[in-house]
């Protein structure tokens, strides 16, 4: 019997950020380097897990509007448009470097790796990544969950139980009608539990959540276990804490495993460091510098001049990093094995963006913790679902509100930056609901049918937690409050149209075009 | 019996029903026909194992998120959409109508409430120099009818400005726990008068603010394992949270 287990859980979402209106749009390039330096090198790590019958477990999330732009047929066209031109500007910066043989060596490199990744997202993959988990799932090595429809904060929605449960319904929906079967875990937006959400999330077919340390630490009863076993809250609905020490290792700025000198320098990017003229092709509409993806730069230490990137040395050290997380665990195990009646079991969770994205080299370091949880002693990888059914009981106590944002709480999804939206929101939901109970019974015709389902669109959408937060971090606030505006006033448009019967069908099909997300929504379901 | 039915149905085909909006007291109107009953036709075994192998290869698993089919003759441009865009957004600027009155409440930290209001229609005037009020959001800690003591007040006052519509309201310590023993509120706003009376314009639901302290939260004193557990596992201990975390790709720039 292993002595504890170790379960790893990646958060992947963006905000579903997509603009037919527009040829080009800045932000659709957060979806793809995301592709690009996540998803695809994660998706390599699992192929080569199970090309070596490597017995592992990982847990990933994927977040309805994640979901829905992974499949859409504009953002992959855009998408092998953008990778096309990384591979144009990698060809140049071979060109470009050829008296700097160490900098001509690393575009050589990024030359290779935006192929294989074109190679493997248009060939192997027929430009269809979703298949790709699905079939690491179907290998029994990769279990999927998902979150809320559009990732929107919970407690702060919470004034009305109908939007809570369609946040959750829908996204549950979205994932089943992807993937074909219903999701085991729910990973609730940014980790925000309160009292009494487990109700909605049991009738919604879901078996376990997540929540920081601190909401099971301050739990209804004490916790017998600490983090280190899941809690029963009433339902039959688990919820699982996030231990705190695996965390901070990959978290913390100052101790965390990123920050390590011989790794990839994140903000030293071409996109800022050459020539306007020469860079101008493959920046914003040829006017602002952004992250081009190609780096030549180490981490090196603060106030130093950086130094160039070793790929080698940053690869031993990913896997020496990985070593010793997993030599920690072991540690945490040990102790606590001794003192409860139970495995204990070490909930790891992660956003998957910093993998690749943040850290470069993080896929390689998770490969490589996943091989060694799979083969060492004591130490097994598994995910919450395994657990629960080793478990026959759990004790019984309700977790406290929590967050795992800055300060543990809701603070950074209201304040002095963004408070200003609630009343809107809520305003917003209570509208649709209304509008939807004063339908309750009657027939509408397919015209009206389609406006209302695109009313629930733009509430949702503009439920996101995504925008508070921007408003808040201060990095494209600006996008951030035009998105909620605009979807608000959509909202507001066609909740005046179907009021007044003046429904204008070409508009609706511009929204619906633009706003294309959900495509089986049933206004109804806001009914109260 | 049957006929003055089949006529009933009819007359709610063509059905107009006016509907009046809390909000801004106009008649809108919308018009909507009565679902017909579902008829129960009768499936062999056989039939419906059919229909289901016919769903599920057709339909399972792979969704189309790509928009319907267009209808006929209606084709866009992204120079149109952009227009449409832009004038929804223009056209249809936020407001909150003044409607009904409301107080909405939400539980923030352990330390504090927000709360958001609309007047409605008794827009919160100044005060006169006859009518000495201040407007405040009283707060009313949901006590333990047990632990209270008679003495005890059973509410705070946070005067508010009457340009404001929302405040965030700090709750002290002394009401968090030991005074009121409460971690539930409610609240009313409207007017005080210098006898504590208080006409409340509106009144909010009960929230509960989250168990535990912020302050330990910051200062990573929250325990993760039980007092009962060695202490040697403890060592690790640290706050549970990364400021520095990116929320999911948010913020790249």
């Amino acid at each position: 019997m292993e002595k504890g287990f170790l379960s790893i859980i990646l958060h992947a979402h963006l905000p579903y950020v997509r603009h037919p209106e527009h040829d080009s749009f800045f932000e659709e390039n957060w979806l793809f380097e995301a592709i690009t330096e996540c998803y695809l090198p994660l998706i390599g790590v699992l192929d080569r897990l199970l090309e070596d019958k490597v017995d592992y477990r990982l847990t990933l999330s994927l977040s309805p509007p994640l979901i829905t732009m992974l499949r859409d047929e504009l953002l992959t066209r855009r998408y092998l448009n953008h990778l096309n031109k990384l591979v144009e500007l990698a060809e140049k910066e071979i060109i470009r470097t050829r008296k700097q043989p160490e900098y001509q060596k690393l575009a050589r490199l990024y030359r290779r790796f935006f192929q294989n990744t074109l190679e493997t997202y248009q060939n192997q993959y027929h430009c269809d990544l979703l298949s790709a988990f699905k079939k690491h799932h179907s290998a029994g090595n990769l279990e999927l969950i998902t979150s809320a429809a559009t990732h929107g904060f919970l407690p702060l929605l919470s004034v009305s139980e109908t939007a809570v449960r369609n946040q959750i319904n829908i996204g549950v929906e979205t994932f089943k009608l992807n993937f074909g079967y219903a999701p085991s875990g729910f990973w609730l937006p940014e980790c925000a539990y309160y009292p009494g959400l487990e109700i909605a999330l049991g009738e919604a077919g879901i078996n376990y959540f997540f929540v920081d340390t601190h909401g099971i630490m301050n739990a209804s009863e004490s916790p017998r276990y600490g983090v280190y076993a899941p809690l029963d809250c009433g339902n039959g609905v688990a919820a699982f804490g996030r231990d705190p020490d695996s965390s901070k290792q990959v978290w913390s700025s100052q101790e965390g495993y990123p920050g390590d000198f011989d790794y990839r320098e994140y903000y030293s990017d071409i996109g800022f460091d050459l020539e306007f003229d020469y860079i101008a092709p493959y920046i914003l509409d040829g006017l602002t510098r952004i992250n081009t993806g190609i780096k030549y730069h180490r981490v090196t230490g603060e106030n130093l001049p950086k130094e160039i990137y070793q790929p080698k040395k940053a690869l031993a050290k990913s896997k020496q990093h990985a070593q010793d997380f997993i030599n920690k665990r072991q540690q945490q195990i040990d102790g606590l094995s001794a003192n409860m009646d139970r495995p204990p079991i070490i909930v790891a969770p992660y956003d998957a963006e910093l993998f690749g994205h943040w850290w470069f080299e993080g896929p390689h370091w998770l490969e490589h913790v996943l091989r060694l949880s799979g083969n060492t002693n004591g130490i097994q990888a598994i995910s919450c679902s395994d657990y629960l059914s080793l478990q026959s009981s759990h004790q019984l106590a309700t977790p406290s509100a929590s967050t795992w944002g800055d300060q543990g709480y809701s603070s950074y999804w209201i304040n002095e930056e963004n408070d200003w939206i609630y009343p809107y929101l809520h305003k917003a939901e209570e509208d649709m609901e209304k509008l939807a109970s004063d339908l309750q019974g009657l027939t509408v015709n397919p015209l009206q049918e389609r406006a209302l389902n695109q009313a629930a669109r733009s509430i949702l959408l503009a439920q996101a937690s995504d925008w508070p937060f921007i408003m808040k971090s201060g990095t494209t606030s600006e996008y951030a409050r035009k998105r909620i505006t605009d979807h608000l006033a959509r909202f507001n448009y066609l909740h005046d149209s179907i009021r007044k019967n003046r429904i204008n069908e070409r508009y609706l099909i511009a929204l619906e075009t633009m706003d294309n997300i959900f495509p089986e929504i049933d206004f109804r379901d806001f009914n109260p | 019996m049957q006929t003055i039915e089949i006529l009933l149905n009819k007359f709610l085909i063509f059905k107009v029903i006016f509907l009046t909006s809390y909000g801004n007291g106009l008649k809108l109107t919308m018009m909507f026909s009565p679902s017909r009953p579902i008829s129960q036709a009768q499936l062999s075994p056989w039939e419906i194992l059919e229909i289901s192998q016919e769903i599920s290869r057709d339909y399972s698993p792979v969704a189309s998120v790509n928009p319907p089919p267009l209808a006929a003759g209606i084709t866009l441009s992204p120079k149109e959409m952009l227009e449409i865009s832009e004038e929804i957004s223009r056209n249809y600027t936020l407001k909150i109508s003044i409607g009904l009155p409301r107080l909405v409440l939400l539980p923030v930290d352990p330390d504090h409430l927000y709360a958001y209001w609309n007047p409605g229609q008794d827009r919160i005037t100044p005060a006169s120099k006859d009518d000495s009020h201040e407007i405040v959001l009283r707060i009313y800690p949901q006590t333990d009818e047990n632990t209270r003591t008679t003495a005890t007040k059973a509410w705070f006052d946070v005067v508010v400005d009457n340009s404001q519509t929302r405040q965030k309201v700090f709750v002290p310590m002394e009401s968090n726990a030991s005074t009121y023993n409460a971690s539930t509120y409610s609240a009313a706003i409207g007017k005080r008068y210098s006898d504590d009376r208080l006409t409340a314009f509106a009144t909010s639901k009960v929230v509960q603010v989250p168990r535990g302290s912020r302050t330990s939260y910051q200062c990573g004193e929250g325990a993760v394992l039980p007092a009962t557990m060695p202490q040697v596992l403890l060592s690790g201990e640290e706050k549970s949270h990364s400021t520095n975390k990116n929320a999911s790709g948010q913020g790249k720039q």
